[in-house]
């Protein structure tokens, strides 16, 4: 637990001085938004929740990805003698729900400044936000470390987590749709369990074969 | 392997060659003309035997719970697709739908729902014109409004998807092997297998695009399994890049590895949850339209649907065998 915790103050302190990531992706979120908001003038509900949604999952591909991608190849060598690698992949999970928090969080509120509120209940829309983040950067973090290993991982980080993200995202767009609407939570119950236990597939898988694909 | 080759040809020539000419049950089809009081039916039928069989009976029933039954006043039977019936009519009453029935000693008993609309049909004294036989041929596949003589292409596109997830899932179990053994061998396996499957998935979305022409109207329409299947051929393209993208044979076989697993756990919510707690679906058996099982794959088709499915999966593995075998080949010039 000490371990996951200095490696996040570790990367905090490199973030504080470079100022390079967090900077990085939230100019993305809000050009983005600014080219969305030249072409839409006024926007619907479901014209809202796809920008929404397709906004923040690129932007938590490239904020994933920037994490290890910018990694040194021989840190990771010195990371292999100081920690295990599932003490590693906690923190990286930790930094990259923290990194995908901040980027949900500006990027609503971008949203909700550039248009207007389309939220009828914010209760469920929350819960759908962070489902979707935790999912997300569980798979994130596992691509990451497989696309980190190639030439041009840029590339292949959106390549293979666009379609493996998709299931969980069918089902965010079907919560989130709901909570424009104003239903409650409870009324999508089934859809959160069914989105709850494929998290945790994911989770698990990638917790399991993270060490296979760090060692070199 | 050559039991696998043998079981692969019987079984899949003998369920094609069955699927492509067992005859269809017979149906009708109903253009009704009405002149003078009377109310005349020209009924068309397919694989009908109106002229040669030795009994035939037709009568037209009302599609109300009252199930009033309607005889003609005259039959007259041109040749064995082709008959006319004619009713007298009072034009007094407001028009309904009546069900058309046909009755012959060959084909069974055929129905036309909704086949006239007509004025009220005047009833005749005697009911014996209704007379439900048992068709005498026992090989042939069901005749269902809309589907038709489409429905053999249940022999094709469905055992490809099946073909396809075996596929898949033969190669999950080789990448861990070799993620437990670091054999290179279970990598050209697993890589070769997803190779295979993704040829059965395009073949299955194609078969499935030509029969979606025809009984929904269009080669694709947003429905919900079109798209996750789609995506599924999506995650597989993406294994095939991801090999692409590496040289070295051991880190490719890792990553892949990793990344084959990871793939083929999304199947299950892919294929077979998010289509089903979906709220609209075209397909059987999803989003509570009945499935094919309860009420079009009748024993017939049966007997020739599970062959079909098992020929289609040997033919799999025969082919992935032949590409396993080439690589291998490769793999020992490579490294002389």
């Amino acid at each position: 637990m000490k371990a996951v915790f200095n490696l996040l103050a570790k990367d905090f302190k490199i973030e504080m001085r470079q100022k390079f990531a967090v900077n990085g992706i939230l100019l993305y979120v809000f050009s983005s938004l600014l080219v969305v908001r030249f072409v839409f003038k006024e926007v619907t509900p479901p014209v809202w929740l796809s920008i929404f949604w397709l906004i923040l999952l690129f932007a938590g591909i490239n904020a994933a990805g920037k994490n290890f991608i910018n990694q040194q190849k021989d840190s990771e060598l010195y990371y292999y003698f100081l920690t295990s690698p599932s003490t590693l992949f906690t923190a990286r999970w930790i930094n990259n729900f923290l990194s995908m928090f901040l980027v949900a969080t500006v990027h609503i509120a971008g949203l909700l400044v550039f248009f207007n509120n389309p939220i009828n209940n914010i209760g469920n829309f929350v819960v759908a936000v962070v489902l979707g983040i935790i999912g997300f950067s569980l798979a994130f973090t596992l691509i990451a470390a497989i696309a980190s290993k190639a030439q041009s991982s840029a590339l292949l980080m959106s390549l293979l987590s666009f379609p493996v993200v998709i299931p969980q995202l069918l089902l965010l767009v079907k919560i989130s749709n709901r909570a424009l609407i104003g239903l409650e939570v409870t009324k999508s119950i089934n859809d959160v369990l069914v989105l709850s236990s494929i998290i945790a597939i994911v989770g698990a898988l990638s917790y399991i074969l993270f060490p296979l694909v760090w060692k070199d | 392997m050559k039991v696998i080759k043998i079981l692969a040809i019987v079984l899949l020539v003998s369920a094609s060659v069955f699927a492509m000419l067992l005859p269809l049950d017979g149906g009708l089809e109903s253009n009704s003309t009405i002149a003078d009081g009377k109310l005349q039916i020209d009924i068309t039928g397919t694989n009908t035997h109106f002229k040669d069989a030795d009994e035939v009976y037709f009568w037209l029933s009302t599609n109300d719970s009252a199930r009033e039954l309607f005889c003609p006043a005259a039959i007259t039977i041109q040749d064995n697709n082709s008959a006319t019936l004619t009713f007298k009519t009072d034009t007094t009453t407001k028009p309904t739908f009546y069900n058309v029935f046909a009755s012959t000693s060959t084909d069974g008993t055929m129905m036309l729902k909704n086949g006239v609309f007509a004025r009220q049909v005047i009833v005749s004294a005697d009911n014996s014109c209704r007379n439900p036989l048992e068709s005498t041929i026992v090989w042939k596949f069901p005749n269902r409004e809309i589907l038709a003589e489409s429905i053999r292409n249940i022999f094709f596109h469905v055992p490809m998807w099946f073909a396809m997830m075996t596929m898949y899932l033969i190669s999950m179990v080789f990448a861990i092997i070799y993620l437990v053994k670091k054999n290179l061998f279970a990598d050209y396996w697993a890589s070769e297998f997803v190779n295979t499957g993704t040829l059965f998935g395009i073949l299955g979305m194609l078969t499935g695009m030509v029969w979606a022409q025809f009984t929904w109207g269009k080669f694709w329409s947003f429905d919900i399994k079109q798209i996750t299947s789609s995506i599924l051929l999506m995650i597989y393209f993406a294994y095939i890049i991801l090999r692409s993208a590496f040289t070295d044979p051991h880190q490719r076989a890792k990553l892949s590895a990793v990344y084959n697993i990871f793939a083929a756990l999304t199947i299950v919510p892919l294929i077979f949850i998010i289509p089903n707690s979906s709220s609209g679906s075209l397909h059987p058996g999803n989003a509570g339209n009945p499935a094919f099982k309860s009420y079009d794959l009748d024993n017939i088709m049966r007997i020739f649907f599970y062959p079909a499915i098992l020929g289609w999966i040997f033919l799999g593995v025969w082919i992935t065998y032949l590409y396993f075998k080439y690589r291998t080949l490769q793999h020992k010039l490579l490294s002389r």
